[in-house]
């Protein structure tokens, strides 16, 4: 029973992971640049929707759809401050370190902005559900599938849809998208909307289970080591590299609590000694 | 015209620079009297320099109105985010640049231990809030510290297990100083005791998510659960104990955490998943014996919200160098000292202190229950 | 008709063409030869806005300079740029669709099938491989592709650079005979290639470009025969 309670917290931390990596590899795709405040904005969309439904005290569906335009908004704005002004700078590593930066500034305004003190989120659904020992918060629950339908959408998005094709486009290839007309300053910004709505969301739903605090960034980590596993710039590597990583952090409580991080990193490089583009790998490689 | 930019930017650096080195030649004996305070004031700790900040400032206001020797008490405040490198930074940083007369660190041990040899070296009377073994055994004879050790809370805690009756004990604690040393001592007093250890876990400072452990805490077969933490993860421990069954309901155990459990940060988050919990603790934001009480009351009315165990005894510090300093007659670092070695019963907000011949200070500590998210408290434990 | 006159380009600091006049009537098919950074790419990347530039383009009369990539594709001006730049993880089809953006209206479905139907009978094997992603299509494919996304975009006139490079002799043939076939349906062609002889023999008229300037220009046969030309750049000897 200890294993079934383990496993479905594998899975629900893993979603979280997930959500922050799907973002992160659209980033990663559009642009080619690694973005490291993706957990600040992450914890943005905690802090956020905390302020749509407690200080606003709009009701849930107000909560939903108001967030996704405010983060709409803030991922744009992202784009524009971090990104696009040194997006034609001679080196690539620029706009990486005005990530760095991004990331340590929104840490801060949280702070400024919402006080020092962790704030506390309701759950959706308040209560706990039993299963014999299994006791899980009905917040995992929602995390799964709220989390789930968001990907599937996104997954849609771009595999079904034209828009999706031209975004897709954009980011294998910008010179070339620009000559045959696509818009891609627009490609651009609605790829970071998406990422930031992804993300944001992750936010909303984490917030109820771990306090809305500056700290809530620091999942990103795992989302980091998520999306190398399962293939680093594979959108489907990164939601099953996360899942994994979910259940191995899960699991590896049973064998030692201290050093249960290392025995995820441990995963990681016997995963990359083996096979070092990931389990899903880059599909495409250099024709000369 | 580029040349000219350059040439004012340059002028302008000269002038900035020599603005700056003018700063620190104030002579010593005239003037504030300089006291440094090294807490976290940004990063994930922010949390706990706001509130050191905010009892600190009213003892100053207090002092302030008479002043110290006929001169103005005047606080500069560096940020070391509660990490020992950037404490240690700080703390190089306020050395080098003022003449101060006395410092004040923040509550976490392994801060203060980093800093312990320079603390040594330069003499000044150096106050903290830390608590754990290291400090108390550390012959650093300008290091005070506002609270009792660790060992002597690990060993309250150990007495209530015994006096309770339990026989299996659980225990969850943090990676930092306090989680170690006291975790040990704890583990220590229970096995002289004859109490079984059944599981004793280490969770890592980034953790969000306790469900794990405290599974693993139910899977032991505990009849007592003893949880270390500072105030970022207590509230997160308590909600998930609450969650699984742990701390409230019909198969409820005995859970003890330490001080942070009981501080009003953690209770607040928390909510009713505080309830039930017993914590060993220097102060409590709902004690109701005084000079506490109105103290607490005039933070409250102060700051509109209830005053943690750090605001408290960072006003407690401060009132204490302040008053050696009285005694002492002088700012003199070493003279200063003495007082304070002399000191043996001074009444502040949180204890009576008194130097017993180590750096810790505190003669008090309550073993308190939670109830309705107001801790109560159960038994007054002095020291000897 | 496309006219360039006292067209200059600069990458930062340095300029790239120094004064081009050129001009290409409806329906023609004009060359543009020279050596390696002559400035052929730069000129292309002029008409299609991606460089910044002083001097005039117009288009039928109108100001292209005032505009940015978007509205120029959306003119009908496609640029093929070298080295073929397929989307690589889109398969050949979802290339061709990506290409009709500028006409495509965002919410329908669009109507593909005249384009296709004109593009998969110019270029079968393009329909053979439909399905397969694009980066593992040979080089020759790749070019086809890069050329039918282009026409996927209803164009008026399309410019070609450097069509050839890195492709087999036979392949080239097999290109430029296509292309040929584009411009008798109508189709003006500008191209820019450093394979002079194939250059020549698919276009009327030629500019040959040096270090940023036009330095000679003409009927395409005439250029051919010429003895400066055929030393230059035909790597034959002279007499």
């Amino acid at each position: 029973m200890l294993y079934l309670q383990m496993a479905i917290t594998g899975i629900s931390m893993g979603m979280l992971y997930a959500l922050m990596a799907m973002g992160l590899t659209l980033i990663v795709k559009a642009v080619g640049v690694l973005n490291f405040a993706h957990g600040q904005l992450f914890m943005l969309g905690a802090y956020l929707t905390w302020m749509l439904t407690y200080s606003l005290n709009l009701p849930l569906w107000g909560v939903i759809v108001c967030g996704i335009i405010v983060f709409a908004i803030c991922g744009a704005a992202y784009m524009f401050s971090v990104y696009w002004p040194l997006r034609n700078s001679s080196w690539k590593v620029t706009v990486t370190i005005s990530t760095l930066g991004a990331s340590i500034a929104l840490k801060e305004f949280v702070q400024i902005v919402w006080g020092t003190i962790p704030l506390t989120m309701k759950p959706i659904v308040n209560g706990v559900f039993h299963f014999g020992t299994v006791y899980l918060n009905y917040q995992y629950i929602f995390i799964i599938l709220i989390g789930g339908g968001l990907m599937a959408l996104v997954y849609i998005l771009f595999e079904k849809t034209f828009l999706g094709k031209v975004m897709q486009a954009t980011a294998q290839d910008r010179y070339c998208a620009e000559l045959i007309g696509i818009p891609t300053i627009v490609s651009i910004m609605a790829t970071y909307m998406i990422s930031m709505v992804l993300s944001g969301t992750g936010g909303w739903l984490a917030g109820p289970l771990f306090l809305v605090s500056s700290s809530l960034g620091s999942l990103a980590q795992k989302a980091f080591a998520g999306m190398v596993l399962g293939g680093f710039g594979d959108v489907k590597g990164a939601i099953v590299g996360c899942l994994l990583i979910g259940m191995i952090e899960s699991f590896g409580l049973i064998i030692t609590d201290a050093y249960k991080d290392a025995i995820v990193f441990a995963v990681l490089i016997i995963v990359l000694v083996v096979r070092p583009t990931g389990i899903f790998g880059e599909k495409i490689s250099e024709k000369a | 015209m580029k040349k000219a930019i350059s040439i004012i930017l340059v002028c302008f650096m000269i002038f900035g620079l020599a603005a700056c080195g003018n700063g620190g030649n104030e002579p010593a004996e005239q003037g504030t009297i300089k006291i440094a305070v090294i807490d976290a004031f940004t990063g994930d700790k922010a949390v706990n320099g706001q509130y050191s900040k905010e009892g600190i400032e009213l003892a100053l206001a207090e002092i302030n109105e008479k002043g110290v020797l006929g001169r103005q008490v005047e606080l500069i405040y560096e940020d070391g985010q509660g990490k020992e490198t950037e404490t240690t930074n700080a703390y190089q940083k306020v050395i080098s640049e003022h003449e101060l007369d006395a410092v004040i660190l923040d509550k976490y041990s392994s801060d203060v231990l980093a800093v312990e040899q320079f603390v040594k070296e330069n003499g000044l009377p150096t106050f903290c809030q830390g608590s754990s073994i290291k400090i108390e055994a550390s012959d650093t004879s300008n290091l005070y510290s506002t609270r009792r050790s660790d060992a002597g809370a690990g060993g309250s805690v150990v007495a209530f297990i015994k006096e309770q009756g339990l026989k299996k004990v659980a225990i969850l604690h943090s990676p930092d100083a306090l989680g170690q040393s006291m975790g040990q001592v704890v583990v220590d007093g229970l096995t002289k005791a004859g109490i079984e250890v059944v599981s004793d876990q280490q969770f890592a400072n980034e953790d969000q998510n306790f469900t794990n452990y405290i599974a693993k805490v139910l899977a032991s077969g505990c009849d007592c659960f003893v949880a270390i933490a500072q105030t970022t993860h207590s509230a997160q421990i308590m909600i998930a104990a609450q969650e699984a069954g742990l701390s409230q309901g019909e198969n409820a155990i005995t859970c003890i955490g330490n001080s942070a459990f009981v501080q009003q940060s953690s209770i607040q988050n928390a909510l009713e998943a505080s309830n039930n919990w017993y914590a060993c603790t220097a102060f409590s934001p709902t004690i109701s014996m005084e000079p506490t009480a109105s103290w607490i009351k005039k933070y409250n009315d102060t700051y509109g919200r209830l005053p943690d165990m750090t605001s408290a005894c960072m006003y407690d510090s401060l009132k204490m160098l302040a008053n050696a300093m009285e005694t002492a007659g002088t700012t003199d670092p070493a003279k200063v000292n003495e007082a304070l070695h002399a000191m043996t019963d001074y009444r502040g907000v949180v204890a009576s202190y008194g130097y017993q011949g180590t750096p810790m200070l505190s003669k008090a500590e309550y073993v308190c229950h939670i109830e309705d998210q107001k801790s109560i408290v159960l038994q007054i434990v002095y020291a000897e | 008709m496309l006219e360039i006159k006292d067209l200059h380009a600069y990458y930062g600091p340095i300029e790239a063409l120094k004064g081009i006049n050129l001009k290409v009537d409806e329906g023609a098919a004009v060359a543009i030869i020279g050596a390696n950074g002559a400035g052929k790419t730069t000129l292309l990347n002029s008409i299609s806005r991606m460089v910044k530039t002083t001097g005039s383009i117009t288009w039928n009369g109108q100001d292209l300079t005032v505009l940015n990539a978007t509205k120029i594709a959306k003119m009908g001006i496609m640029h093929v740029p070298s080295g073929r730049h397929v989307f690589p993880g889109l398969t050949v089809y979802e290339n061709l669709e990506v290409g009709s953006v500028n006409w495509h209206s965002p919410l329908k479905d669009g109507d593909y099938t005249k384009d296709l139907e004109f593009i998969y009978n110019l270029f079968p094997r393009l329909e053979e491989r439909k399905n397969q992603l694009a980066w593992s299509l040979s080089g020759g494919e790749q070019q086809m592709l890069a050329v039918g996304r282009a026409l996927m975009g209803r164009p008026k006139i399309l410019l070609l650079d450097e069509p050839s490079m890195g492709l087999a002799p036979v392949v080239v043939n097999e290109l430029f005979e296509k292309i040929d076939e584009i411009n008798q349906q109508g189709m003006t062609v500008l191209i820019v290639e450093q394979n002079s002889k194939v250059a020549l023999h698919h276009s009327s008229y030629a500019y040959v470009i040096d270090d940023g300037k036009i330095t000679m220009e003409g009927p395409s046969e005439e250029l051919a025969n010429d003895d400066r030309i055929v030393e230059a750049y035909l790597g034959k000897k002279r007499g």
